[in-house]
């Protein structure tokens, strides 16, 4: 996965003079590449629920890549994949907790109950005021949807 | 309060845009990120008034926000080096100089904000936008070098001829003891409060009486705009006492009213505004804390409003609480959803026929792979170029390309096949995105590397050596 994030060969681009990038076809563009490469793995004995979490790592990874580091969720989930790939990679157990200045759930009384659920779902709601919560809930709905309708059309091109 | 209030100010401006798109203008981000979080010394570029610079970094960061606009740098820059002495360590958010050079004096612009400061009287009858200090680049020229206690008037005249350029709104009130009427006498202080408050066309002529009116919620921000000094409007730490309460909340009813009005905001793309002014309601505690709770409210309120319009069937609900349960339930959904399908696309994937690809390719693609097959490309790589294949049009070139090599023996031409894939590879190269030419060198390389081990796998099943030449 790191070999998306390295620009440093970015010398060819896109020849298409009309060339747009809009945020479905990247994200299409990266998770098409993303299934390629686990299919690539596939004569390795991969079990269905081993390839199952590496598909969905890799639609959590195109979401997080596309929407970059433009929110906060998507900086929060990049930093997840690469601590849990790192891990997996050097087999290292220690997980450095990094330092963000919370508040925890009972100084914020203002909030509705539901609010804790929220920040669990949303990938760095934990640290997050409840405005700027809703603000980044709003956001990672539409890419979970764009990435759900990308999902379901390959499936469906595929089982047809 | 205060405290809470400080970190949503950067958010403040985001929510300049909010109404505009969900994506955020990166431009716009970078440059409000820089208003706020840059210190104030930068901004000293050359010496000049102090508490106009004060004034004019707010106008600087309103510039800056704008992002459209285009000015002279040298006013800005005037106004911007004076701010030192007693403003600089009360305003540590000043944009830095060279974010000020978008920055457009023209009347044009102050008939804008006059028009964006246009209250949608519905939701806000009370707020105001401060966009006099626009106004200020025109003033600032003229006066030269002022002392501080100069400021008011510089901040008159500055206010006079944004009332001129607006034609008679209220503003004329502020201006009048510039021009010696005594419609508000009110003293420097309270004059600087008054015009922050003026500062956008209201387009009411009650407005005049308000003022007057609300004189005693005025005299709350007044007094704190007394007690720092020439410390005013300006994005201000937390540390600040009332008076950067009084700017903070009224930057985030500044917020929640750009918010609020629809019309305004159209014709202006970014608003002007780095602190905001609230005015208490008719009825309405005028404390501080209650008016930074109730922009917050209505901050959080447009926030739900959207995501309303996001959740598929919530029209009908009605209510905070529901819609936050709601919302849980959608965004749930959708990750079982995605776990779902990837569960899907697991079992799907390793009988997947890439001939049938084209097929599957969205018309997003389309434009990502137009160019692979515009190209002509060699019979080899048709294994490779089919996952970058986009429409259904060429669908048929690339089967007949694909079904030639099953027609080639496989012990013979293995390696030529390999190295003509990568030799197609190469000249690809040109034509892919980077990631694209990362993943096809690197499934050439792998498959290189399978040649010695998989030749003797490969009697006459070309359909094994072609999945492993796709993707």
């Amino acid at each position: 996965m790191d070999q998306f994030m390295d620009r440093k060969n970015y010398t060819h681009r896109n020849p298409n003079p009309n060339y747009t990038p809009n945020y479905n076809s990247m994200q299409s563009l990266r998770f098409i590449q993303a299934l390629a490469r686990i299919n690539r793995a596939a004569p390795k004995p991969t079990t269905p629920s081993r390839r199952t979490k590496q598909i969905r790592r890799a639609a959590y990874a195109s979401m997080a890549y596309t929407s970059g580091s433009r929110h906060n969720w998507s900086r929060a989930l990049l930093i997840r994949l690469r601590q849990r790939q790192r891990l997996r990679s050097l087999r290292l157990l220690t997980v450095r907790r990094r330092v963000r200045i919370v508040t925890p759930a009972m100084s914020r009384p203002e909030e509705p109950a539901r609010a804790e659920t929220l920040r669990r779902l949303v990938p760095g709601g934990k640290s997050m005021e409840y405005c700027n919560l809703l603000e980044e809930t709003a956001d990672y709905m539409q890419c979970l949807r764009s990435q759900v309708q990308l999902m379901q059309s390959l499936v469906d091109a595929f089982s047809s | 309060m205060n405290c809470g209030e400080s970190s949503e100010m950067p958010h403040c401006f985001l929510n300049l845009n909010w109404d505009q798109s969900i994506d955020p203008n990166s431009q716009l981000d970078s440059a409000l990120n820089s208003i706020v979080s840059s210190p104030a010394p930068n901004l000293i570029s050359q010496p000049e008034i102090s508490p106009q610079s004060h004034y004019i970094s707010t106008n600087g960061t309103i510039g800056t926000s704008t992002g459209s606009l285009t000015s002279p740098p040298p006013e800005l820059n005037l106004s911007m080096g004076g701010g030192r002495a007693g403003l600089m360590p009360m305003l540590p958010n000043l944009v830095p100089m060279n974010h000020i050079d978008q920055f457009q004096p023209d009347s044009s612009f102050t008939q804008r904000a006059a028009r964006l400061s246009c209250f949608d009287g519905q939701n806000y009858p009370g707020f105001i936008t401060q966009f006099d200090l626009t106004s200020i680049k025109d003033k600032r020229p003229e006066t030269g070098l002022l002392g501080g206690g100069q400021v008011t008037q510089l901040l008159d005249k500055a206010q006079l001829g944004f009332n001129n350029a607006v034609n008679g709104h209220d503003e004329s009130s502020v201006s009048d003891p510039v021009s010696g009427s005594g419609q508000i006498g009110l003293p420097g202080p309270s004059d600087i409060g008054v015009r922050k408050r003026k500062a956008s066309a209201k387009g009411k002529g009650k407005e005049t009486q308000k003022v007057s009116e609300d004189k005693g919620s005025d005299t709350k921000r007044c007094k704190s705009v007394e007690s720092n000094g020439t410390q005013e409007e300006g994005i201000k730490p937390k540390s600040e006492p009332n008076g950067s309460v009084s700017t903070g909340t009224t930057e985030k009813g500044n917020g929640a009213k750009s918010k609020g009005k629809d019309t305004g905001t159209k014709q202006l793309p970014e608003p002007p505004k780095d602190y905001i002014h609230v005015r208490a309601r008719r009825g309405e505690a005028t404390d501080s804390h209650s008016l930074a709770e109730r922009v917050r409210r209505e901050k959080i309120s447009q926030r739900m409003k959207l995501l309303q319009d996001l959740v598929p069937g919530c029209n009908k609900v009605v209510g905070k609480a529901v819609m936050l349960d709601e919302i849980i339930n959608y965004v749930q959904s959708l990750q079982r959803q995605v776990e779902f399908l990837s569960m899907k696309l697991a079992t799907v994937n390793p009988q997947l026929d890439f001939n049938n690809l084209p097929s599957l390719l969205t018309k997003d693609m389309q434009q990502a792979c137009a160019p692979l097959l515009n190209s002509s490309f060699p019979l080899d790589t048709s294994g490779l170029a089919l996952p970058f294949t986009n429409s259904q049009q060429q669908a048929n070139p690339l089967h007949f390309v694909s079904s030639s090599p099953s027609s080639v023996d496989p012990h013979n031409t293995m390696h030529p096949f390999f190295n003509a894939i990568t030799d197609a590879a190469s000249q690809l190269g040109a034509f892919w995105h980077d990631d694209l030419q990362n993943v096809v060198q690197m499934d050439i390389r792998q498959n290189q590397e399978e040649i010695p081990v998989s030749s003797q796998a490969f009697n006459g099943t070309i359909q094994q050596a072609h999945m492993k030449m796709e993707l």
